[in-house]
């Protein structure tokens, strides 16, 4: 299986007359995704790699049922479309636009947290089901160079991290569930243990891989949720950036950011607190691909 | 970073409603001693840069007469504050403060929403008041959708313990710091102190405000007062570091070089934040010392890469350069190459004695290959080269087999 995309989910697409939409929507339905119609203000009737297009995210869901919509907007663009689909009640409202100002990402988090809708994003490179779907920019042309079904899930808060631990685990003859990059922004839709709780519901997802980076205190919220139960299965953590800790280069100097990061966000903490709550914790790179066969005991993916 | 400097910063809480002291700018000590008499014959001089920690540095100084801030400002404008040297001062008006608070509102990840913090006992030591006895820093996260209300803010100045008239000028205060911070897209505002002054009236006595990078288009007066100035946030941009600037503005449209000159001697061109970032503690790790960190966003951006890698290999005492990114998913990597191939053949360098390891995997990795090719010495390397490959090859090769 998979979390929150395979073959049957109905994706719609935003902004899908851009070039960016135009440019992906063949990648992604060639592999499997399911793309049932586009959204582009003002182009409604048009069609797009012979998807048909809606004005509005109502009109599109009554027509065809959505259960997905990525966003393809540009990032001044993406609040009004976010909360557009989110008032239409789609269930998942996936943001790839990077550059969106905190404050809208902050506005659309919140509606979105009111309505029970899951946000993915903003600044997130896209989503892959192995073997099923995928939505953005994730795969690309390439997908099974990077990509094959098995049982480790992934997530990353860069994009590219996120598909060079895939592209090692492939090569390693390791599949994956799904791989997902939450975004790198800091205010962001799902984080880490959004993604570990559907992962720990999924029973083909055996052992998950995280990447995460310094600042805020995703890492260490995942490391809570562990201890406390939330997620049992096999977690392999890498951190980078312990480095920029005993750099001479100080950060710029607030109050506030020092009052605010008091005791999270340093990278050396947050591999401690994953320690401790059980994680496997890779100290380099290529620790990964060795920490996920530990994790699956030996047995590799199929 | 985009922090505005403390004058733009006080003129934004003046303009929301923050009361502020009276302040003027002078760049030379004439100036200085001319503004102490519009501000009443006593005054704060400071140094106007983009570096905390003024006081500990001796770049405040009160004075009280014409002379003294001729001669202070004389003192002062000849300093450096951290990397910055100082060119303009703040005068502001002499406070009787009675009591320091501090507040401020910024991002909270872990609420996903603003949130405001406000301690009774502000000043330089709050960091410290705050580990001691962490609940007298208050904290309110804010839903965004609805905004902070009075009464909120109000109530938090009250749970700090302050006496009815005091509490609702901190609330009045919160509310309008709040304010700014909405309208004008902070990341984040802070007035510390907020100072309590005779007639119990609260001034912001110093203010910073950090703009929201990514919302700067639609905030263009604020965006034209971030000047070079800033620098990078801890030091004045380098010649080079401007140089990469320019040669980023040149063309807006196509993949935006993000770009920090180092002290090292390996060129150390690798892109993708995360990639970077870890490449960058696993060279650290080998021993190798990177001259510095470069980033450009996915684009056309083949005359980006030419100019980038021209002024990088103008760095003197280059022992070697490094050219990586992660695998990448849609951005055809030839492209790239083919402006790393014209800027390497210019160069009057023989790559078997400087060498140049090239990692890119992904669309048009064989293309990229061909092109390679035609700079015999440069070493290609695709999706099996680990970034610990790359980064344990270029030490080898630039510092000798032995290492360092």
């Amino acid at each position: 299986m998979s979390i929150l995309l395979d073959g049957e989910t109905r994706v719609l697409v935003q902004g899908a007359t851009g070039a960016e939409a135009r440019r992906l929507i063949p990648t992604m339905r060639a592999y499997g995704t399911r793309v049932v119609a586009g959204v582009s203000p003002g182009k409604g009737g048009e069609r797009v790699e012979g998807v048909p297009v809606y004005d509005t995210v109502a009109a599109a869901r009554r027509a065809h049922g959505v259960d997905y919509s990525v966003l393809f907007t540009p990032a001044r663009f993406t609040k009004e479309a976010a909360l557009e689909a989110i008032e239409a009640g789609v269930p998942v409202v996936h943001i790839l636009a990077e550059g969106v100002p905190h404050h809208d990402a902050c506005e659309v988090v919140t509606r979105a947290r009111a309505a029970g809708v899951f946000v993915i994003g903003p600044n997130s490179q896209g989503m892959l089901s192995p073997g099923k779907a995928k939505v953005g920019g994730t795969g690309g042309e390439v997908p099974d160079l990077m990509f094959r079904p098995g049982p480790v899930g992934v997530v990353s808060r860069s994009g590219g991290m996120g598909a060079e631990i895939c592209l090692f685990l492939t090569r390693a003859g390791i599949g994956q569930t799904t791989y997902v990059a939450i975004g790198g922004d800091l205010i962001i839709g799902a984080a880490f243990v959004e993604m570990l709780a559907l992962f720990e519901q999924d029973p083909e997802t055996r052992c998950v891989v995280m990447f995460g980076e310094p600042g805020t205190g995703r890492e260490e919220e995942a490391a809570e949720f562990i201890a406390r139960g939330g997620f049992t299965k096999p977690l392999v953590a890498m951190i980078p950036g312990e480095f920029l800790e005993t750099s001479p280069t100080p950060a710029a100097v607030s109050h506030t950011g020092a009052l605010i990061e008091r005791g999270v966000g340093a990278p050396s903490q947050k591999k401690k607190r994953l320690r401790e709550a059980g994680a496997y914790v890779a100290e380099s790179f290529s620790d990964i691909v060795p920490l996920v066969r530990r994790a699956l005991g030996g047995a590799e993916g199929r | 970073m985009a922090r505005l400097l403390e004058h733009d910063s006080l003129d934004l809480l003046r303009h929301h409603g923050v009361p502020v002291p009276a302040y003027a700018v002078a760049e030379t000590p004439g100036e200085a001693a001319s503004a102490l008499a519009r501000l009443g014959g006593r005054a704060v001089l400071k140094a106007l840069v983009p570096a905390g920690r003024r006081g500990k540095a001796g770049a405040v100084q009160a004075v009280s007469s014409p002379e003294e801030a001729r001669s202070q400002a004389e003192r002062i404008l000849r300093m450096r504050v951290g990397h910055f040297p100082v060119r303009r001062l703040i005068a502001m008006e002499a406070l009787d403060i009675r009591r320091e608070l501090f507040l401020s509102v910024t991002f909270d990840p872990r609420h996903k929403s603003p949130l405001v913090l406000f301690c009774a006992e502000g000043g330089v030591e709050v960091e410290e008041i705050a580990a001691e006895r962490p609940e007298k820093l208050l904290e309110l996260p804010v839903d965004i959708t609805r905004g902070l209300a009075a009464h909120q803010a109000a109530g938090l100045a009250g749970r700090a313990g302050l006496a009815r008239p005091l509490a609702l000028a901190c609330g009045r205060a919160m509310c309008a710091l709040y304010d700014l911070f909405r309208a004008r897209d902070c990341r984040m505002v802070e007035v510390n102190p907020l100072a309590e002054i005779e007639g119990g009236r609260l001034v912001a006595a110093s203010g910073v405000v950090d703009l929201d990078e990514q919302a700067l288009y639609r905030q263009p007066d604020l965006a034209g007062r971030l000047g070079d100035e800033e620098g990078n946030g801890w030091r004045p941009l380098t010649p080079l570091e401007r140089e990469m600037r320019a040669i980023d503005a040149a063309d807006p449209h196509v993949g935006a070089i993000r770009f920090g000159e180092m002290e090292g001697d390996i060129g150390f061109m690798v892109s993708g934040g995360g990639y970077g970032l870890t490449a960058l503690g696993q060279l650290l790790k080998e021993g190798g010392r990177p001259a510095c960190t470069f980033d450009i966003t996915p684009g056309r951006f083949e005359e980006k890469m030419y100019r980038a890698v021209k002024a990088v290999l103008r760095k003197p005492g280059l022992k070697g350069l490094v050219l990586a990114g992660n695998v990448s998913n849609f951005a055809r990597v030839d492209i790239r190459v083919a402006g790393i191939v014209r800027a390497l053949k210019e160069a009057d360098l023989d790559f078997g004695k400087f060498p140049v390891v090239i990692r890119y995997a992904g669309p048009g990795a064989e293309e990229a290959r061909r092109l390679i090719a035609q700079v015999p010495g440069v070493e290609w390397h695709e999706e099996d080269f680990s970034l610990e490959d790359l980064c344990r090859r270029i030490v080898e090769r630039a510092y000798g087999r032995a290492g360092r």
